[in-house]
């Protein structure tokens, strides 16, 4: 991005009025500092997920029979302390941390493939092909859409593709309304008009006009998707429907340390602050992106 | 107006269609059925089970079998608790559920508006930064925490204190008077309160630098009276619009809120059948709360329609 090697020692920042809207969103996000103390925790907590199980000595399934229910401890290096079975609690939030984090991008990633494709063939064509989608979008839209993964998951096993697949594909009707609305309204700028009157294919319209105009709104959304299916994965655990023994997420260790709250808290409140500082973080990255890439809001 | 309630109402009809057909679909076409976990049982015996709740016949005669009840009203009986119709275990735990449901929704109204308004007026003051700190929490701390935590500290450590515990404790479980309800419709409510708060809040701001707003206190009127009569109905418009929702965010919490307090309601007995195959208790209560769901929808899009005229484009 940036061309510091030059020996041009006049070229200084351009004036405000040349620096591209992406630099602009770029200086607005960093100045946002909830956002940025967003980021960092979040690199924090995927790099504990990452190296939380090297760095302990205790793999996440080793009983340790004379250590059942510790509290955090350096005995045995069980930090966080120990569950009912006399498993470290450190080791196994940091399992926790990777199955939820994975299952909130991989879900967000389905449900964006779904809602942009969906949105933006619904926008282009427009007529009675728009219609029709859109009916089928606010259809959807009315139901209980916890009540279809449930079913979904109990239907056809507790895989975890599954989950990742079942939440995604229920996930993705907001996205799809918002890709298409940015395409409907796209489609009528002179600039789309000018590169079809050139007679650009229809997908080279997409991916030189359409798409990169259309990402501000998607990547806010993309940001606080990514929370709310964690969420919805953590809701599933907690119910015993989604990620199963002996793998864990923040749902199901929050499921086992609720059953235990009254003589063992920290069980609970562990993994419960690790799933809520996620939550903050994304969604104070997403304010922070909303401000810095539609400026005209608030 | 009148055509596009109409059309409005017509459309439920199809919407309705396709729920149950999807939902039909899913549920019956999975591996497995309703009795499965009694391995036990002689294939024969299996084998009239299925001819008695119609599981024999091909999947479109079962589909017509079911609409054919349900025209009537029917739910068809249970699969997994026998003896039982699903009309008559709706009969029995939606009122619970609806009692919470619709308590939890008042509570989240009433106290969301207030946080939200108060909020906006003191926009960018320490009062409005500590609410939404706090809403934000109420989004980012899932009910399924907050409820085992609020068991903590009333259900538990209010009790231990001599001499007041017992007034300020307060039950666990159990659904009884008031006292039992008080811990389940604040964690439900928590996190649509937060929601509510925070949509207000936006919607108050925007109403508040609009300028009729500005015409009216240009007019010096009282600051009072720009507020309630002129700002509040207008910033209070979009809540409305989240009805629809926030019911559907109460029904789904109610899953989990009914579960940790040991509630007999709807949402419990759908995680059941969900997970016993008890085909027509799944259907019967999705139906339930998507007919609910879309009802509310109707109402809250024609209330809208009626508030503010420039929405009525379909007409």
């Amino acid at each position: 991005m940036t061309i510091d090697t030059a020996p041009l020692e006049t070229a200084t920042e351009p004036p405000k009025s040349q620096r591209s809207y992406w630099q602009n969103a770029r200086r607005r996000f960093k100045s946002h500092k909830a956002a940025m103390a967003g980021v960092w925790m979040i690199v924090a907590i995927a790099l504990y997920a990452i190296l939380g199980p090297l760095i302990s000595p205790n793999a996440m399934d080793t009983i340790n029979f004379q250590m059942r229910t510790s509290g955090p401890t350096l005995e045995g290096a069980h930090w966080f302390g120990t569950d009912s079975l006399g498993r470290d609690l450190f080791v196994r939030t940091a399992y926790g941390a990777r199955i939820s984090l994975m299952i909130g991008i991989l879900t967000t990633a389905v449900a964006l493939s779904i809602g942009v494709v969906f949105g933006a063939v619904a926008g282009l064509r427009g007529g009675w092909v728009d219609t029709t989608m859109m009916r089928i979008v606010d259809i959807l839209y009315a139901l209980p859409l916890i009540f279809f993964i449930i079913i979904l998951v109990t239907v056809f096993g507790r895989n975890i593709m599954l989950i990742f697949i079942a939440i995604g594909a229920v996930e993705w009707l907001t996205m799809s309304r918002i890709v298409r609305g940015q395409t409907l309204s796209l489609k009528q700028k002179e600039f789309v008009e000018a590169a079809r009157a050139m007679a650009v294919p229809r997908f080279t319209i997409v991916r030189r006009h359409i798409i990169p105009n259309a990402i501000g709104p998607v990547i806010v959304f993309v940001t606080l998707l990514v929370p709310a299916n964690i969420m919805v994965e953590s809701f599933m655990s907690f119910l015993g429907l989604g990620v199963q023994e002996p793998m864990t997420s923040w749902g199901v260790l929050i499921k086992e340390g609720a059953a235990e709250v009254e003589i063992h808290p920290w069980l609970l409140i562990l993994p419960a602050s690790f799933l809520a500082v996620t939550m903050f973080s994304f969604n104070f990255v997403g304010d922070g992106l909303r401000d810095a890439l539609d400026p005209k809001e608030r | 107006m009148f055509a596009y309630c109409l059309r409005r109402i017509l459309i439920l009809i199809p919407t309705l269609f396709i729920i149950i057909a999807l939902s039909f679909l899913l549920i019956y076409s999975a591996p497995g059925g309703p009795f499965d976990a009694e391995a036990a049982l002689d294939p024969q015996i299996i084998e009239n089970l299925r001819q008695t709740y119609n599981l024999d016949k091909p999947l479109h005669q079962q589909f017509g079998l079911y609409l054919g009840r349900l025209m009537q009203g029917d739910l068809g009986p249970s699969m997994i608790y026998r003896d039982f119709t699903v009309n008559e275990l709706l009969g029995a735990s939606l009122p619970i559920s609806i009692n919470l449901g619709l308590k939890s929704l008042l509570l989240a109204i009433l106290l969301g508006c207030s946080i939200g308004i108060a909020a906006a007026l003191k926009r960018n003051s320490k009062l409005d930064y500590g609410l939404m700190f706090v809403s934000m929490s109420g989004i980012a701390v899932p009910s399924f925490v907050v409820a085992p935590l609020l068991t903590l500290f009333f259900g538990i450590y209010l009790k231990e204190i001599p001499g007041v515990g017992s007034y300020l404790g307060l039950p666990v479980a159990g659904w009884g008077g008031l006292r039992n309800q008080i811990l389940p419709i604040i964690a439900l409510a928590l996190p649509q309160i937060a929601i509510i708060a925070r949509l207000t809040r936006a919607s108050m701001i925007e109403v508040l630098s609009s300028n009729y707003v500005r015409a009216a206190r240009m007019r010096g009127l009282p600051e009072r009276n720009v507020i309630l009569n002129h700002a509040l109905p207008a910033a209070l418009l979009p809540i409305i619009s989240y009805l629809g929702p926030a019911l559907a965010g109460v029904i789904t919490g109610s899953v989990i809120i009914e579960q940790i307090f040991d509630l007999p309601g709807v949402g419990r007995y759908f995680v059941q059948g969900a997970m016993n195959r008890d085909y027509t208790l799944v259907l019967g209560i999705i139906l339930v709360f998507s007919t609910t769901v879309l009802l509310l929808n109707l109402i809250v899009d024609i209330l809208y329609g009626y508030l503010d005229p420039r929405v009525r484009v379909d007409e």
